[in-house]
């Protein structure tokens, strides 16, 4: 499996997660690849483009396009309150940089681990695309999923994730 | 040292550039004199350069090479297709030597040698003794040296008739005829005018004038400043004549000293005749004579190369193009900054500083323009290089090709020309090799013998369009499936427009099969092409059909972009539209526009369509009893109204890429920052216009 060659190669470190939450289901990611937290400032919306692009803010004067997680993962559009916020992430896709806004419920808490204790994700109990969760986590008695954001966000997979906006897995 | 190389081999290649543009039109057009004289002077401040660094070997073939075109530009040679293509060979040696000038590549010595070869035989043809150039040696290089700088002997024939009063102003015309008598062998025939009536005669006149014959080896502009002081007043005529030996000829002393004291215009063209029934052609000129006079000519041409080279100095200097790239950069945030001063000034009515803001504003606009005009190059420079491409390819298949450019004043970032031109070159090479069909197969099926490649280049909305378009044979969308079926990149049953069916040419391996490039040929590199252009973060797309030819259309985002638009809201959301597009603007109740069912509104007696945005774009529509803006745009010759709920005004927009996601609403050209900080979208009207259109289209299915 991919996720367990990955897992092996980084096998031993010990790096920061960010941990968020998306309705009550926790997710997790590397603090490298975050590079701030917003408040949810005035999103202007693109006309026509798929629902889970929420639109466009202006971050200090460039233009970040902004992505609303929940929708990615299946489940019902963001509700704002105060505790809604953007995590400007820094990924990778085909070699290039890409800045995007995820919109997400809240945000937890950022802690160490031992990348040994990632567990891969046991394949039955997925409700997600594999290929999305690069494992699982546990951290005071709360599992969570570790997200493989290259792949969650990579514009390349805008069309299958109108696919799953047809036929949606239903969380809740 | 190092750098100043740089410079040097940037500057040569620039000017090889030049050179061949001047050497394509002069194949057109091999009587243009202006063009000549172009491809001399440019050789020859190429020839300066390379010898200003050292660079010999390089001055020196140029050397001879310029040799030739001095000969033709002074009439002594004419411009022949050998001539040509020997000079377009040399052209393409000249450009590997910059970078390799000691000749280490064995390919290029080997190249240099039958080059000069071939060079020094058209300068050979001339009548200048051959050498032999097995080795290149320096003697060998020196000799050549001499044959150019050395300017042939000829004959001059001087009629100067001096002005009646010239002892008034006290010249005397005999001082002239001495100096003129000094600068080489000579015969004076004296002339008096016949007096008609001693009445009214002037003895303080002059009625003497002479007729000169000189041979020398000075140029007419040094016979012609002999004249310098008296030319006002005097009647000076200087004919060369391309002959010599003439004044030892008895004979031909005898015809003109038959006329000395005459009173008659000698006939320059029956001394003509005369000079070459009896006179020795000036280019069989003995070897002794030439080096007599090589102390003096050198140094005239250094002149000339050093005059040249400032001349170029002073007109342009060279600057990196990361200070242009940060210079953009500073104009942007300058644009913008100045957005928010405006902003601030509105809300606060304050008289001076109204006036304040509103000079920032025409200095950032000016700033601006200056900044764009620098980094930004006509695609034209791009288009003139395909020339060579077209006709050397479409000579060595055989075909007859007609190649044409449009749009060539169209402007883009200069990298991105660069890195344009191999894909380019490559689809055109694609399109005349396996687009075009040779002539006689054109002629069977109703062409036009000549097929016609079209390079075609346009702005819409903040993109560039590049499209290459042949007239050839096309490519069969059922053949491409078939392949991509067969080669299992598509299933059986799946239905695909046939744009999506062309776009499998750009598959990496779906190029190299046998099949398509005895058929329709595409391909062989085209993923190469497309990712070129996607790393540009341009689109590539092709459209064909069978026997009418194909399309090939790049889309290329301007880099940074400064634009003029006109700001207005829909919605709630602000837009721009880029002012270059924009006609003119009306009201319209919104009744007008909800209950119209050819969708047609008549604004200044004209029916015009409008697009409801609104609708378009997925909002709430309004109530009919508010107002819309309708903007007419223009769409080629087409114009369109769009509808908009207000008109905010005019504004500069510095617009920013809105990135990959958004890859599917490409009628939203990009993004801008407003004064407040907020984002206004970039329409792209050409896309809305294409988009509805097909969208009405579908609705009529």
């Amino acid at each position: 499996m991919k996720a367990e060659a990955t897992l092996e190669r980084i096998a031993g470190e010990t790096k920061s997660f960010l941990s968020f939450k998306l309705a009550e289901e926790h997710f997790t990611i590397p603090v490298m690849k975050i590079m701030e937290i917003l408040e949810v400032p005035k999103i202007t919306k693109v006309p026509q483009a798929p629902n889970f692009l929420v639109g466009v803010i202006n971050l200090r004067g460039a233009v970040l396009p902004v992505i609303d997680t929940r929708i990615k993962f299946g489940m019902s559009q963001i509700q704002y309150t105060i505790n809604t916020c953007i995590l400007v992430l820094s990924i990778e896709v085909n070699e290039e940089e890409l800045v995007v806004g995820a919109l997400v419920d809240s945000v937890s808490e950022v802690f160490e681990l031992d990348e040994e204790k990632i567990k891969p994700t046991p394949t039955i109990a997925t409700k997600y695309r594999a290929d999305y969760i690069q494992g699982m986590i546990q951290e005071n008695d709360q599992f969570m999923m570790v997200l493989n954001i290259d792949k969650v966000f990579s514009s390349n997979d805008l069309e299958s994730i109108s696919e799953s906006k047809e036929a949606p897995i239903k969380l809740d | 040292m190092e750098e100043m190389k740089d410079t040097y081999i940037q500057e040569a290649n620039e000017l090889l550039e030049n050179l061949e543009s001047s050497l394509l039109s002069l194949e057109d057009n091999p009587n243009d004199k202006s063009n000549i004289e172009q491809v001399f002077r440019v050789m020859h401040t190429l020839k300066g350069n390379s010898s200003m660094f050292g660079l010999t070997k390089i001055a020196e073939f140029v050397h001879d090479l310029e040799t030739i075109y001095d000969k033709i530009r002074q009439g002594e040679m004419q411009l022949s297709r050998d001539i040509l293509n020997t000079t377009l060979a040399s052209f393409d040696h000249l450009n590997l030597i910059i970078v390799d000038s000691e000749l280490e590549e064995e390919t290029n010595k080997e190249n240099h040698v039958k080059l000069i070869n071939e060079i020094h035989k058209f300068i050979g043809k001339a009548g200048v003794e051959q050498h032999s150039n097995d080795n290149l040696t320096e003697s060998q290089v020196v000799k050549s040296e001499n044959v150019e700088l050395i300017d042939q002997p000829k004959t001059f024939h001087i009629h100067f008739e001096p002005g009646e009063s010239i002892f008034l102003d006290g010249s005397n015309p005999l001082f002239l005829v001495a100096e003129l008598a000094a600068m080489g062998k000579s015969i004076v025939v004296p002339h008096f005018k016949h007096v008609t009536s001693l009445v009214d005669y002037n003895p303080t006149n002059c009625f003497t004038y002479w007729d000169i014959y000189l041979e020398s080896t000075c140029q007419k502009t040094d016979v012609l400043d002999v004249f310098v002081f008296v030319e006002g007043n005097s009647m000076i005529e200087i004919t060369e004549i391309p002959f010599i030996e003439l004044i030892s000829n008895p004979s031909f002393n005898e015809v003109v000293n038959g006329t000395m004291f005459k009173d008659l215009k000698t006939d320059v063209t029956s001394i003509m005749l005369l000079a070459e029934s009896i006179g020795k052609k000036v280019e069989a000129v003995s070897s002794n004579e030439k080096n007599e006079i090589l102390v003096a000519t050198p140094v005239e041409a250094q002149k000339t190369a050093k005059a040249e080279t400032k001349e170029k100095v002073v007109s342009s200097i060279r600057v990196s193009s990361d200070k242009l790239d940060e210079l953009m950069n500073l104009v942007s945030e300058l644009v913008t900054t100045q957005a928010s001063l405006t902003l601030y000034n509105q809300k606060n009515e304050t008289p001076e500083l109204e006036v304040i803001s509103e000079n920032i504003e025409k200095l950032s606009r000016r700033l601006r323009d200056i900044a764009f005009g620098m980094t930004l190059v006509p695609i034209n420079n791009m288009f003139s290089r395909f020339q060579r491409l077209v006709r050397d390819v479409s000579m060595a298949l055989g075909k007859e090709v007609q190649f044409v450019t449009e749009g060539g004043e169209t402007e883009l970032d200069k990298s991105i020309i660069e890195t344009l031109t191999d894909p380019l070159m490559h689809i055109i090479r694609n399109s005349l090799d396996h687009g075009l069909e040779l002539p006689e197969v054109r002629e069977n099926h109703n062409k036009d013998r000549k097929g016609t490649v079209k390079l075609k280049a346009f702005y819409s909305g903040i993109s560039v369009y590049i499209q290459i378009i042949d007239d050839g044979k096309g490519i069969d969308a059922n053949i491409i499936r078939k392949k991509a079926i067969s080669k299992g990149f598509l299933k059986e049953d799946e239905v695909l427009t046939d744009k999506e069916i062309y776009d499998f040419i750009f598959y990496p391996g779906f190029s190299t099969a046998e099949v398509i490039t005895d058929i329709s040929g595409r391909g062989v590199g085209m993923d190469v092409v497309k990712r070129n252009i996607t790393d540009l973060k341009g689109v590539v797309s092709v459209e064909s059909k069978v026997n009418v030819g194909t399309t090939l259309t790049i889309k290329l985002p301007l880099s940074l972009s400064i634009i003029d638009g006109l700001l207005v809201e829909i919605a709630h959301v602000n837009y721009i539209i880029p002012l270059s597009v924009v006609n003119k603007c009306y009201e319209v109740d919104n009744s007008e526009m909800m209950e119209n069912f050819n969708k047609l509104l008549i604004l200044d007696d004209k029916q015009v369509p409008f697009i409801n945005i609104r609708q378009e774009f997925g909002y709430k529509n309004v109530s009919g009893s508010e107002k819309s803006q309708i903007i007419v745009v223009s769409d080629g010759d087409k114009k369109v109204g769009i509808s908009v709920d207000y008109i905010v005004g005019e504004y500069q927009a510095v617009v920013k890429p809105i990135g990959k996601y958004y890859k599917n609403q490409d009628f939203i050209s990009g993004a801008t920052i407003l004064g407040d900080g907020s984002i206004a979208l970039v329409m792209d009207t050409h896309k809305i216009i294409d988009l509805y259109t097909e969208h009405v289209k579908l609705e009529l299915k």
